[in-house]
């Protein structure tokens, strides 16, 4: 059994006014499945707009998907359901991209933790003091650091708090929204070994959105390209990193200056087009150099190949069953 | 022929409470066509000293320099009116935000031409022409249409070639790119950056590549200065940086950059600095980096010079040894 399974999750929004008035309906994320197991990570990889942010707030329950099913340890999580919001609010917990931003100016270090102990535990006051020192010290920050306000500590640190009230309720899942672009390179490396050590000693599993290759190759265990709220490629990270087979996962190593010594034959895509709103079609069509007149009509399959890489594009999978 | 000559540039801040030394004494030199890389965390000055050079510093903060000498003419020895009209033919920049740089309520075709007109003069016709040129020049395929656009209209890669090409417009001899692909997408960064190193090339124009990201300068920077602090602390050509750098913070900002094929191993961490960067007004004594360095010893509590090491480039530590024969030091000693 799988410890969080997303079965075709789908989100569609509904634009009022997108044209002079017209309504549009616009697909942020479409017919995504994965699944993620304990100690795991898995890595979302994928450019701004690609509907990483959007299948977060899926699983974690901000928003309800239009279509699909989350599930958590075998049973299937309902948005309206009150007994699952809790069960979800205390074992899939989130960190944010910018910990400017992410924690409230107003409020000291411990009454920012002490919340989330409040409304998902029992635990008296005294217990609560205690359990704010002993996460503080695991994050690597000291106990009296609970007196102090957010702007009193500098960008990793205040990233440690944010990670601390993710990690306070002993969650099996983290979603880290990009948790490492707002912060300087000498104190992310400081950021993702914390989050490397939380790991092994709490057996959580990471959700981990990035567009950093070099950090999802260093952390990760199973990749998932997204484009445009499709997913392009899905495999471990063996699979992706050498042996990619999507045209848009060779433009993002072709595009990243270190992975283009390994893949010197992959393209950069020469143009930045994306499939207008209700398209058919491949969502890469339009900047894909293989694109044959199919691929414009139809939308390929993400199809598996023997060893469980799953790749969406007609090209790749043609070719491999003609090779089989 | 050289382009650039700084020496011993200092910025001053005059803050509430005293004046606070952000850029301390830096000294550099750039050729034509020549691209250099200026790397650094953020709060390390490198942003501070790209403005100073342009002549944009706020008036809260005083530069000095013996010598900041832009295409064979010292800016030190003009007047302000002079030097700003001298920098703006002779200089351009790139900011980090394509969208906070452009103005929003005006058109991309008015706000190239108010350049234009400026630096070219010209009929609004000529102009008009000179202005499809230059879009085409930064990679814009159909220009007559993005002339009549606001810049909310236009993605930040696009947004970032007019600013490229607005920087172009007085033909610069020297380009600052200051994190000219911070925030940008990944794949749109690669686009950029070639069009950048693209141009400099072929104007022999100089580059000054600012950021935070060794893997960006890797490939195309002849030489790359590190800075921290506000100090200079290594600078040497690209490949002894990349492979045998002689700085601890230099050899520490390459080693917290994952490695190519280093996958998830169990126990296996990066290694990072420890603490963070010294507020201006709380600096250590002695070495700047002293307290955060992993090799740090007893002598580093007296300052370090910029010294050259043989077959390497300038170092500013104890620990790299300096060749015996060119002992001397680049800076004297404040009195």
């Amino acid at each position: 059994m799988h410890l969080l399974e997303a079965q075709n999750l789908s989100k569609c929004y509904n634009l009022r006014n997108y044209q002079f008035g017209k309504t549009a309906r616009l697909e942020a994320i479409k017919n995504i499945s994965f699944t993620l197991d304990a100690g795991q990570t898995l890595a979302i990889v994928g450019e701004s707009g690609s509907g990483k942010s959007t299948l977060a707030r899926q699983i974690i329950g901000i928003e309800a998907p239009t279509n699909g099913r989350v599930v958590f340890n075998g049973e299937e999580l309902n948005y309206k359901n009150k007994k699952h919001r809790k069960l979800r609010f205390k074992n899939i917990r989130m960190i944010f991209q910018n910990p400017y931003e992410s924690l409230n100016p107003q409020a000291r270090v411990g009454s920012t933790l002490e919340e989330v102990l409040l409304i998902n535990t029992q635990l008296s006051a005294k217990q609560r003091k205690r359990k704010i020192e002993e996460t503080l010290t695991k994050v690597g920050l000291l106990p009296e650091h609970q007196y102090r306000y957010p702007y009193m500590f500098s960008g990793g640190q205040r990233q440690r708090i944010a990670i601390a009230r993710a990690i306070i309720l002993d969650p099996k899942i983290i979603i880290a929204d990009e948790p490492l672009s707002a912060l300087d390179v000498s104190i992310q490396a400081q950021i993702l070994n914390l989050m490397q050590e939380l790991q092994e000693q709490m057996k959580i599993s990471y959700l981990f959105i990035s567009h950093d290759l070099n950090v999802v190759e260093h952390i990760a265990d199973n990749v998932m390209v997204m484009f445009h709220g499709e997913v392009v490629e899905l495999g471990s990270i063996e699979h992706i990193y050498d042996d990619p087979q999507h045209p848009y996962t060779q433009a993002l190593f072709a595009s990243t200056p270190m992975y283009r010594r390994r893949f010197p034959d992959f393209a950069q895509p020469q143009f930045s087009k994306r499939k207008g709103v209700g398209e058919e079609g491949c969502c890469f069509a339009k900047r894909c150099q293989y694109c044959q007149s199919h691929c414009e009509q139809e939308a390929p399959p993400l199809l598996s190949d023997q060893n469980g890489h799953e790749i969406a594009c007609f090209n790749v999978n043609s070719d491999q069953k003609q090779a089989s | 022929m050289q382009l650039l000559r700084v020496e011993n540039l200092s910025v001053t801040y005059h803050s509430s409470s005293g004046p606070l030394s952000i850029v301390e004494r830096l000294s550099l030199k750039m050729d034509e066509g020549e691209i250099l890389g200026v790397i650094g965390e953020s709060g390390s000055g490198k942003s501070v000293f790209a403005l100073s050079i342009m002549g944009l510093l706020s008036t809260k903060m005083v530069m000095r320099a013996d010598y900041l000498n832009l295409d064979g003419e010292d800016l030190m020895k003009m007047s302000a009116m002079d030097r700003a009209v001298y920098v703006a033919s002779k200089a351009a920049i790139i900011f980090q935000e394509p969208q906070a740089s452009l103005n929003p309520c005006f058109t991309v075709s008015s706000q190239l031409d108010e350049t234009l007109s400026i630096h070219q003069g010209g009929t609004r016709k000529n102009r008009r022409v000179r202005a499809l040129e230059l879009l085409d020049s930064v990679g814009i395929t159909k220009p007559e249409i993005l002339l009549k656009l606001y810049p909310h209209q236009l993605s930040g890669g696009m947004n970032q070639r007019v600013a490229i090409a607005m920087a172009l417009a007085c033909k610069p001899r020297l380009l600052i790119a200051d994190e000219p692909t911070t925030a940008l997408d990944v794949t749109i960064q690669a686009q950029i950056l070639e069009l950048l190193v693209n141009l400099s090339q072929s104007e022999k124009a100089g580059l000054m590549l600012i950021t935070h990201d060794f893997a960006l300068l890797s490939e195309n920077t002849d030489r790359i200065g590190v800075i921290y602090s506000g100090q200079l602390m290594e600078h040497a050509a690209t490949e002894n940086i990349l492979n045998s750098p002689r700085h601890p913070y230099t050899r520490a900002l390459l080693d917290s950059v994952p490695q190519l094929g280093d996958r998830h191993v169990k126990g296996s961490r990066l290694f990072a600095l420890q603490g963070q960067i010294p507020a201006m007004d709380q600096l250590p004594v002695g070495c700047r980096l002293g307290p955060r360095c992993p090799k740090a010893e007893k002598q580093c509590v007296n300052k370090p010079e910029l010294l050259s090491v043989e077959n390497h480039g300038k170092v500013r530590c104890h620990l790299a040894k300096p060749s015996p024969t060119v002992k001397k030091p680049l800076e004297q000693e404040e009195q």
